[in-house]
């Protein structure tokens, strides 16, 4: 109980944020993609990733590589393959309904007067062939007809099948309340079980049945039939009634709406609550999870230092941190995600003790901090000052035989530098950069740089970097 | 006391009186006072240079270069006036670092002098003298450097 109460109250705000955004994306990718195929095989690739976790943790090097590659090439299939379908998800809906709205099968299709005409259609042996769409989508299986978008009735549905009608060929595909294309072409199945009483029509239905999840009715004008196709199953209904049960089955209409609106808000909240559970439980495994503990060399960040003063030397440039986490989680670490930074806000010229504690240290979340080493860091600082140094040229080399400098001056005579002030009280002088005596025939002029003696001096923006010597030559006596 | 010795004494007082009277006559009659002692002139460095060596008392081939091979380097000093026998140094760097300092003797009325350094290989690279009165008080200083 204790254990329970502690993992409680170690749970940060973030945290539950997390869980509740990523469990909502898993949510919503069940209702944009449920009973869809892509939907399965989906779920056979987080079946997939779950035994690799496993093969992993039982140490089946070879299971679990195997697991990893199939579930990435999978991954990678079920984008391609089912692009279409993922298209058609998000297609025609706007960004509203995929973040919130449920997706639901139209009920306006009114199956009454599809029911009405078909019967007499087949009545009338006037042979018809009409789709009405599941979730699938049938854009890459359908030859696409003409477009049609008329309100469904009686008198239309009729007058498309009317065998003078030059649209009659071909099945009439219902979106909704409307006959949205006529003429389409349906692949045909290659099935060699259908009964030989069965036509071409017959045939298409069957062909569609069998590559999508839409049902597809058949009237035979040979027989004054009424045939159902759907999934593998083609099905002859004699009666009215019956065809309506079929028919509002696909739509999803129920005459029960109100049960089965319940029974809906059940699977969906059930759905809701296994989405943040599977969330919850591989944040556990990720954050919670097998702690380990994992040392990083950190080098150490320096803040608010004042203008006026000078970092000199610190005993260390880095410090060893030891974070303990879920080994998942650390093994996806790395140092630049961890600093260690000092605020130099309060210090002062001369040698300042930092101990370095949780407040100067920023981890990713889900880690903690187990140690640091060194605890204490000694950061020497010291006033920034400026100083006027005279310029000394730093010959080299050797004179022409005879040769001698008698004087040399130097333009400008004196250089300003500023610096730390230990630094600065012990030069005296700055030298040239080295002027080599060689080439020296006679008297002349030459520019050089200064050499700055330390990495800590900089040379005053009103100085200039580089100096005239200007040299008197003369001969030996 | 004796009546001759009272008289011996009123006439030695009155003869100081006397001598005392004509003297601030006598100043008197210019007009005005004594002027004050003068100033003793300061030491002044007239010459400071760099050589190779000293001939006849004077510095032989003035220069700022001195191979190590040519073994030695010379400071020569010369001051006028010196107005009382002094000291001053020649205090010798490189890079910053001293490296000999020699104390000097000036006498009056004026002085030349000099030191000298042995140049080594190892002594190769920027070097500077500075001329100090026993205070310190820098002179001049003079830079120089010595080459391999």
């Amino acid at each position: 109980m204790h254990k329970f109460l502690t993992f409680v109250s170690s749970i940060r705000w973030q945290d539950i944020l997390d869980i509740t955004f990523n469990g909502y994306i898993l949510f919503r990718l069940y209702a944009l993609f449920r009973g869809t195929d892509t939907f399965r095989v989906l779920i056979g690739i987080a079946f997939l990733w779950l035994m690799q976790r496993m093969a992993v943790s039982m140490g089946l090097i070879l299971t679990s590589w195997m697991m990893e590659g199939i579930t990435a090439v999978a991954a990678i299939i079920v984008i391609v393959v089912f692009r279409n379908e993922i298209r058609s998800v998000f297609r025609a809906r706007n960004i509203w309904s995929i973040l919130w709205g449920l997706p639901h099968k139209h009920t306006r299709t009114p199956v009454e007067i599809i029911s009405k005409s078909v019967y007499a259609l087949a009545q009338q042996r006037i042979g018809a062939l009409i789709v009405l769409p599941g979730r699938k989508d049938m854009e890459e299986v359908v030859q696409k007809g003409i477009p049609w978008d008329g309100h469904i009735s009686t008198q239309m549905i009729k007058s498309i099948f009317w065998p003078n009608n030059p649209v009659h060929d071909g099945a009439a595909i219902v979106r909704g309340d409307r006959v949205a294309e006529v003429s389409a072409i349906l692949p045909l199945s290659q099935r060699r079980d259908l009964p030989l009483v069965y036509g071409t029509r017959h045939r298409a239905a069957a062909g569609l049945a069998e590559l999508t999840d839409a049902l597809i009715i058949v009237v035979s004008e040979e027989r004054g039939t009424v045939t159902i196709a759907k999934g593998s199953e083609l099905r002859t209904i004699h009666t009215e009634k019956d065809f309506k049960l079929v028919l509002r089955r696909h739509l999803g209409i129920r005459e029960d709406q109100a049960g089965y609106l319940k029974k809906r808000r059940i699977e969906l909240s059930a759905a809701a609550v296994s989405s943040l559970l599977i969330v919850f439980l591989v944040w556990f495994s990720i954050s919670r999870g097998f702690d380990a503990i994992k040392s990083f060399d950190i080098p150490i960040e320096y803040a608010n230092l004042s203008p006026k003063l000078e970092l000199l030397s610190s005993s260390v440039t880095s410090v060893r941190v030891y974070v303990t986490g879920s080994g998942a989680l650390l093994r996806s670490i790395r140092p630049e995600q961890i600093r260690v930074r000092l605020d130099l806000g309060k210090a002062v010229a001369g040698t300042n003790d930092y101990a370095i504690t949780e407040d100067h240290l920023s981890i990713p979340p889900g880690l903690s901090l187990k140690e640091i080493r060194p605890m204490v860091v000694d950061v020497t600082l010291d006033e920034r000052i400026r100083k006027v140094l005279p310029v000394q040229a730093d010959w080299v080399g050797k004179l022409p035989a005879g040769l001698i400098l008698v004087r040399a001056r130097i333009t400008p005579p004196e250089v300003e530098v500023t610096g730390p002030r230990t630094v600065l009280d012990d030069i005296k002088t700055l030298y040239t950069t080295p002027i080599p005596l060689n080439n020296i025939t006679d008297s002349g002029t030459t520019k050089t740089g200064v050499v700055l003696p330390s990495a800590l001096l900089t040379l005053s923006p009103k100085s200039q970097e580089k100096v005239e010597v200007a040299y008197e030559a003369g001969r030996t006596d | 006391m004796k009546p001759g010795q009272i008289f011996k004494s009123i006439i030695s007082s009155m003869a100081a009186i006397l001598v005392a009277l004509f003297q601030v006559a006598l100043a008197q009659e210019g007009g005005k006072a004594l002027p004050p002692p003068e100033k003793p002139a300061s030491l002044m460095l007239a010459r400071a240079l760099m050589c190779e060596g000293i001939k006849e008392f004077e510095p032989h081939n003035q220069t700022i270069i001195f191979p190590a091979a040519l073994g030695q380097a010379v400071c020569f000093t010369a001051f006028d006036p010196v107005p009382e026998k002094t000291e001053i140094y020649h205090n010798w760097y490189k890079r910053d670092q001293p490296r000999a300092s020699f104390k000097l003797t000036l006498k009056p009325p004026k002085w030349a002098s000099f030191s000298q350094i042995r140049l080594q290989s190892s002594d190769a690279g920027p070097w500077r003298v500075d001329i100090t009165n026993a205070n310190g008080k820098v002179f001049k200083t003079l830079r120089f450097s010595v080459t391999e």
